[in-house]
């Protein structure tokens, strides 16, 4: 049987690349598409062709897509900061409007889309799972909205088959921007990270990159799929973490109003000065707001989710590589 | 409404005031009030992110024309109401302002919060729709795939030759954002350009005021507040929009700072929202000289906190203005002003701060249910008339009958009055405002009742104060035909939020028996929420 074409847009980011390697792990060589300027450093030596996809630019998008099978979509935008709902929503819509529209004009068959457990709905008693998606647009952060509008025009999309993957907050190598693992950064630095009050949801990249390769190319997909392993209170998995590099305790969990305001002002600052905010309003509302999952759906479907002391080994090796973390954690505990 | 009759006993006066006359203008409709005297000064400043776009009243009326041609091209035979729905952006104004060049009736319709994906909220706007008896509906091209049952249009097309309309209503305020009995206030163009002429007057408005607001068009306190008044008055106002505010509430003062602002308007729990969230650090507010609180019930302790929070930041104390109004007096009933500021009253232990004077044209009184006036300090309805009271709800005899006692407008609130100043103290009428937004208890009522096997008329909408928010929570409690009927309160929740996008608190399960009824089996809201207030109800789950 011939094997698939897949197009990977985002592969050289982290989810794309873990998802690259993946495939490739697969007997599958997509091809990697990339932003005209973005860094394909990760993805030099794999042997995967690049193909440059630019969003502003749809005959890129059709070009790149000719023949393929199948688009797995792992750039839908999203800024540094979230300051700017509105034009980061319309952003959003509109680059995905560019990537269906140029997905139907060459033909292509399905579209998995990478989405987040942002758009998964809490309930009051039990886990939830795919079946709860937010009825109405949430409103209290930039990240939310963003997510369940890209999510809900996924749902009235009738050309082409969509296929939805939820992942939890990803941990692993190629994390170049240092998302969730700004987390790690903070505190193997020395600099235990301010948080709110609430969960996290880790998934190892790697585990996201084979559930993809899945929904990719089985021959019936579910429509949307949570992907997510173990569940912490916030602040005792940063206690973990001092605990795991040597580094001092965390400090006290904030109330969420208090971590709003807080991460609100960083952001306020950071964009003055072009720095960093040591805490995102994105990740308070993500530990904020983090519903309960049941992620059952994706190990009936024969996928594994590696243990976390997996994914911070591999996380630490490629960091250390990186110069992200400046010295051999001591020991080995998590 | 009845006067007492002469009283020897030394007891207050009648609760009765009447403001100075209502001010006047050359214009007599908002369309020639658009396009008088000079045009070209910038008008509306819309910020969407980094960007700013500026229209002068010139541009906006062009761009009027271009929308009047597309509504006159969808519907040759002509236009009569135009439904606008539309996120505050040039083009709500445009499609607007070109239902008063075609001497149509605007009707300003709720847009969600959110913006990119309204379809599914604004589905449950159909019953509005049909009680407007929309001939066209302005909307994006998204809602425009939607069957509306009237044609939509999108976008302009090249500009109409300057037409000479009959004057007809100005607009239509829908006074919830959808109902299964919608109630359409019809203001006329006099009410419409008194209301903003009397606002801007007692505020002395002028060009060079400054104005930011994320106030929905939609709203009235966003329509006649903000966009109205600000074209009588000839002042500039920078436009954010809700969903802007709500995620980052920063960027209101952010811009009231950088703009050098000296008005600026919310309802209390975006007041309250800015005393939680925002760090006065960086800000200079020592502009601002009219903030107006209004449009639900106000807390002192919103307004104290706010007022000691931001002195670090040049707030004025007595910028801090508490106002009333309501859609059916198209706006503006009674105002506070910076140079007149008024005590509190107190109630039962309870701080009411002072809603200010009658506003010019607005007359008032305190009267009982038989419309018999009250005294000074003694509470009763709150009644309305003047030439900014509505003329009628659209196609509604029946609501228009219950509201109008004459011409005075009765508004359902309850309230006080003592040495000229306006206390609002509470709420004759069921609604439950949240965070401006208003919603009839029934709507939410019949959404839950379709879900739940309940007793007949067995659920109970009701509002509680929660001082926390600076607004009010939705309590729903719900009677139950057997006590194993209740179901996932998070199911009802978003049914609410999907259906009406009200956000309810508490979702509350009652045994059959237990919901206090008046003897013809209606629900008794008031004791419902009395009994909230009191204890614990008799609960089967929450």
């Amino acid at each position: 049987m011939k094997s698939p074409e897949v197009v990977v847009l985002g592969a050289g980011g982290f989810l794309g690349l873990n998802t690259v390697r993946a495939f490739l792990d697969a007997g599958l060589k997509p091809r990697c598409g990339r932003r005209p300027r973005g860094n394909v450093l990760g993805l030099r030596g794999l042997g995967a062709p690049l193909v440059v996809t630019d969003f502003t630019q749809p005959e890129t998008l059709r070009e790149a897509f000719r023949g393929a099978d199948v688009v797995v979509h792992a750039a839908a935008h999203y800024p540094r900061f979230s300051t700017e709902p509105q034009e980061t929503i319309a952003r959003g819509l509109a680059e995905l409007e560019a990537v269906l529209d140029a997905a139907v004009a060459s033909k292509v068959p399905r579209l998995v889309f990478v989405s987040s457990t942002a758009t998964v709905a809490p309930r009051d008693a039990a886990p939830s799972n795919e079946g709860d998606l937010f009825a109405v647009c949430p409103e209290w952060g930039t990240y939310h909205a963003l997510k369940w509008n890209l999510e809900h025009r996924l749902r009235d999309e009738g050309r082409l088959e969509v296929v939805v993957a939820c992942p939890a907050a990803c941990l692993g190598p190629f994390d170049w921007k240092v998302g969730t693992s700004a987390l790690l950064v903070a505190t193997a630095r020395g600099v235990p990270p301010p948080h709110p009050r609430g969960y996290i949801t880790t998934v190892d990249a790697r585990d996201v990159g084979q559930a993809l390769v899945l929904l990719a190319t089985s021959s019936a997909p579910p429509e949307r799929l949570i992907l997510a392993n173990e569940a912490f209170d916030a602040h005792e998995l940063l206690v973990m973490l001092a605990a795991r590099y040597g580094a001092p305790p965390p400090p006290r969990a904030l109330e969420a109003e208090a971590a709003r305001v807080l991460a609100d002002e960083q952001e306020h600052e950071a964009q003055k000065t072009g720095g960093r905010a040591a805490l995102a309003r994105e990740l308070v509302d993500l530990i904020v707001h983090s519903p309960r999952l049941d992620a059952s759906r994706s190990r009936s479907l024969g996928l594994t989710y590696r243990p976390l002391s997996d994914t911070l080994d591999a996380w630490d090796s490629w960091a250390l590589r990186m110069g992200l973390l400046q010295r051999p954690r001591p020991e080995k505990s998590a | 409404m009845h006067h007492r009759s002469t009283d020897q006993d030394g007891n207050p006066p009648e609760a009765w005031l009447r403001g100075p006359d209502c001010p006047t203008g050359a214009a007599s409709s908002l369309w020639d009030e658009l396009r008088s005297g000079d045009t070209s000064a910038p008008w509306l400043i819309f910020h969407v992110g980094a960007v700013r776009t500026s229209f002068s009243r010139g541009e906006i009326a062009e761009r009027a024309l271009g929308w009047a041609a597309a509504f006159q091209a969808a519907v040759p035979a002509g236009v009569k109401r135009v439904g606008v729905l539309l996120p505050n952006s040039p083009e709500f104004v445009g499609a607007f302002f070109a239902a008063q060049a075609l001497g149509a009736v605007a009707v300003p319709l709720p847009w969600p919060v959110v913006d990119g994906a309204p379809e599914r909220l604004i589905e449950a706007l159909r019953p509005v729709l049909q009680r407007a008896k929309l001939d066209v509906l302005a909307t994006t091209p998204g809602c425009a795939t939607i069957d509306w049952g009237a044609p939509t249009v999108t976008a302009p097309l090249a500009p109409l030759s300057v037409p000479n309309p009959a004057l007809a209503a100005a607009f239509m305020q829908f006074t919830s954002g959808s109902t299964g009995d919608p109630r359409g206030a019809v203001i006329s163009q006099r009410a419409a350009l008194g209301s903003s002429r009397a606002m801007a007057s007692a505020l002395q408005l002028g060009p060079a005021d400054v104005g930011v607001s994320w106030l929905p068009f939609f709203h009235d306190m966003g329509l006649v507040g903000v966009l109205l008044t600000s074209l009588v008055a000839r002042f500039p106002v920078h436009v954010l929009r809700p969903g802007d505010f709500l995620m980052r509430p920063r960027k209101w003062l952010d811009l009231v700072s950088s703009e050098r602002a000296t008005l600026t308007v919310g309802p209390n729990f975006a007041w309250e929202l800015l005393v939680r969230r925002v760090n006065p650090e960086g800000l200079d507010l020592s502009s601002l000289r009219c903030a107006l609180n209004g449009s639900e019930p106000i807390h002192r302790t919103t307004l104290d906190g706010f007022i000691a929070k931001f002195a670090a930041a040049g707030f004025k104390p007595n910028a801090m203005l508490c106002v009333y109004g309501l859609a059916e007096a198209t706006l503006g009933v009674a105002f506070s002003v910076p140079e007149a500021p008024r005590p509190d009253l107190e109630i039962e232990g309870r701080a009411v701060p002072a809603n200010g004077g009658v506003l010019p044209g607005i007359e008032l009184c305190v009267a009982d249910a038989d419309g018999q006036v009250k005294r000074e300090g003694e509470e009763g309805e709150l009644c309305v008339r003047g030439p900014t009271v509505m003329d009628h709800y659209f196609e509604h005899a029946d609501a228009t009958a219950a509201t109008m006692r004459g011409d005075w407008l009765r508004t359902g609130d309850l309230g006080v009055v003592k040495n000229g100043t306006v206390y609002v103290t509470g709420r004759e009428k069921e609604l439950v405002i949240q965070s401006g937004r208003k919603f009839h208890p029934y709507d939410i009522e019949r959404v839950v009742a379709g879900m739940v096997e309940t007793t007949p008329n067995g659920v109970a909408a009701v509002s509680r104060p929660d001082a926390a928010q600076g607004s009010e929570g939705l309590v729903v409690v719900v009677e139950l035909r057997r006590v194993s009927g209740a179901i996932d309160p998070m199911l009802i929740k978003g049914e609410l939020l999907k259906v009406l996008g009200v956000r309810a608190d508490v979702i509350e399960f009652v045994p059959a028996g237990t919901m206090p009824r008046t003897t013809s089996g209606k629900v008794k809201r008031k004791a419902v929420a009395a009994g909230l207030l009191a204890a614990p109800a008799n609960k089967v789950a929450s």
